[in-house]
């Protein structure tokens, strides 16, 4: 080479050995997948300390995710001791056993010392009556054939389409890694593995402990579309749940959401989208309706504002009362078709109601029932009957808005009524946090 | 090319793309394999996580390059890098030592010139008549002006003439 222009040949001919070869191409593609890994320890730099902390002055709830993070770190076990049988096993999936048509699936599991938690749904019988009770139908056995005491259990059951999910907690002599599941004739084995992550414990099954509600959450495919079914229990049998169902949607752990492209009549979704690791179900927000409830409540004219009114173990509370006069106008038909109306001097009372409650912070008031005593309203004759008329707009069809109030018109009450006597009932409240349950695949 | 992220398959066509040239650029800077490759393999790692500020203002060559040029500068100044490569037993692995293969390249006057030029002079001649940059994207590899680097190239070819080699050859715009 005697000419600047032919460097490029004469280096290249020159170190034609060195050259990206399949080895190096690998180690750079490896490296950049763990290169995230790095980056997530200088943020372990400054969190482990405040984690170490953390870990050493509380207790429990913490001290859980501690030390799964921590054992991490080179040495931390011998700072930090960790009992083995404190050690937390679960599942990584869901574990199915088919029985003829029917089935039980444990979504999932987790040990704390020598007990395991399940969290199990099927649609095989039990029978909870008589002396058969669920211990004796749904039997946990350890590999040196012990059987585990059944120490708790709530069960959800949907009887209409028979289903069952529930939670139950067995207690086996000593810690257990894998055991049995066994119903009737039929073995199902569960294999746990030490936890990899602080994971999510419970799938398909969630507590609300604030409002006494168990949502379970059972799935299954449906001509290629995944049919998620909603069941709920509250403890209290007067309360009834109910689910926004259009408003759900399936969050992904990109943090996509997909929100359900069919309901059916009962709490059932259908989603175009396949269940992966990581995916959970967001509800945001429930409806608990209380049969039970009920408040007698006088308002007159001279009523000092606000009101109170004691409605089980919350106030509700009406900021503003309106009487207003206006002709109360009643359309209706005889037998021969004739149109008829009817003219009469009524008043209304315009209530608006602070959606939140004194006593809770978990609950608003999404609706309730207002009745005015039957003497304080107008009455009409109607082909010789004396009746009430009863507005149909009345009906409330209430929608969950950012509007920290309520308004509720009681109509047609009598001309120059003072006050009235009013009784709530049946109110519908709704739950402020969303409600998130992780879904096993 | 997404500007936001960078899947497997694009980094995979950095790498087929410009690798070898890169590789090749930082054995020229760093005279050691072992060092040369870590070198790559860090400019890479650096592409990879990095790609987000790339805004395709230059041509991602440019990118890379300044990328390498830093990287090797850095290895330079660092001498306990050195010495741990120095340790590592894939080195003694290697059929043909780095001294073989300089000693081969340096064979030719015109090269062992180039090579005991000043840094910056060298530099500027690798990047203009082996990687073939033309004199603006030198500018912005180097981050410094056009008219900079316009002197600077001039200069590194009269050192070379004044050692009686090579020829003139002017940037043709």
């Amino acid at each position: 080479m005697n000419n600047l222009e032919n460097l490029r040949d004469y280096i290249d001919e020159n170190l034609e050995s060195i050259k990206i070869t399949d080895d190096i191409r690998n180690n750079i593609i490896r490296k950049s997948k763990i290169s995230t890994y790095h980056n997530l320890k200088y943020i372990a730099i400054i969190a482990l300390p405040i984690l170490l902390i953390l870990c050493l002055a509380f207790s429990d709830p913490i001290s859980y995710a501690a030390h799964k993070v921590l054992r991490y770190v080179p040495g931390i076990n011998k700072l930090i001791y960790t009992d083995v049988k404190n050690q937390a096993y679960g599942l990584l999936g869901s574990v199915e056993m088919l029985i003829g048509e029917k089935y039980i699936k444990v979504n999932s599991a987790y040990t704390e010392g020598n007990t395991v938690t399940l969290i199990i749904e099927g649609n095989v019988p039990l029978k909870m009556e008589g002396n058969k009770g669920l211990e004796h139908q749904i039997i946990a056995i350890d590999e040196y054939k012990n059987v585990a005491e059944l120490t708790s259990w709530d069960m959800i059951w949907d009887y209409d389409d028979y289903q069952w999910s529930g939670r139950i907690t067995y207690t086996f002599n000593d810690m257990v890694k894998k055991f049995n599941i066994v119903y009737d004739k039929h073995a199902m084995p569960i294999v746990m593995t030490e936890l990899p992550e602080v994971s999510s414990k419970e799938h398909n099954y969630i507590s609300i402990e604030d409002i006494g509600v168990d949502i379970a959450v059972v799935t299954n495919y449906v001509e290629n579309k995944l049919e998620v079914n909603l069941l709920a229990q509250a403890n209290d049998s007067t309360k009834s749940v109910s689910f926004p169902l259009k408003d759900i949607y399936l969050l992904d752990d990109k943090g996509e959401k997909y929100y359900c492209i069919n309901t059916n009549s009962g709490n059932i979704l259908y989603f175009d989208r396949k269940l992966e690791p990581g995916i959970k179900l967001v509800i945001p927000y429930i409806l608990i309706e209380d049969t039970d409830l009920q408040a007698k409540v006088t308002i007159s004219k001279d009523n000092e504002l606000p009101v109170n009114i004691k409605i089980g173990d919350n106030n509700l509370i009406i900021n503003s009362v309106e009487w207003v006069d206006y002709i109360e106008r009643f359309n209706y038909k005889t037998p021969e078709n004739d149109c008829q109306l009817i003219e009469k001097a009524a008043q209304k009372v315009k209530l608006i109601i602070n959606k939140n409650l004194s006593g809770t912070k978990e609950l608003k008031l999404y609706n309730i029932l207002a009745n005015v005593d039957e003497k304080e309203l107008n009455k009409y004759i109607v082909e010789g009957v004396k009746c009430i008329f009863v507005d149909p707009s009345e009906e409330n069809n209430s929608k969950i808005t950012n509007d920290d109030y309520k308004e509720l018109i009681l109509y047609n009450i009598k001309e120059g009524q003072q006050e009235i006597n009013v009784t709530f009932t049946n109110p519908i409240f709704y739950t402020t946090n969303k409600v998130i349950i992780p879904i096993q695949p | 090319m997404s500007k936001e992220t960078m899947n497997e398959q694009d980094f995979n066509r950095l790498i087929n793309e410009y690798g070898t040239e890169i590789l090749r650029l930082c054995y020229l800077y760093l005279k050691d394999y072992q060092l040369a490759e870590d070198a790559c393999q860090d400019t890479f790692l650096r592409v990879y996580k990095k790609f987000h500020t790339f805004k395709g203002n230059s041509s991602e060559k440019t990118w890379i390059t300044r990328i390498c040029i830093n990287v090797c500068k850095n290895y330079l100044r660092s001498s306990w890098l050195k010495r741990i490569v120095l340790n590592d037993k894939k080195l003694k692995n290697k059929k043909v030592s780095d001294k073989e293969l300089f000693d081969r390249l340096e064979d030719n006057d015109l090269f062992k010139s180039i090579m005991k030029l000043k840094p910056k002079y060298r530099e500027i001649i690798l990047m203009y008549y082996y990687q073939q940059f033309t004199v603006k994207e030198i500018a912005e590899i180097l981050c410094i002006s056009e008219s900079n680097a316009y002197a600077r190239l001039s200069r590194a070819r009269k050192e070379l003439k004044n050692r009686g080699i090579g020829e003139m050859v002017y940037e043709q715009s």
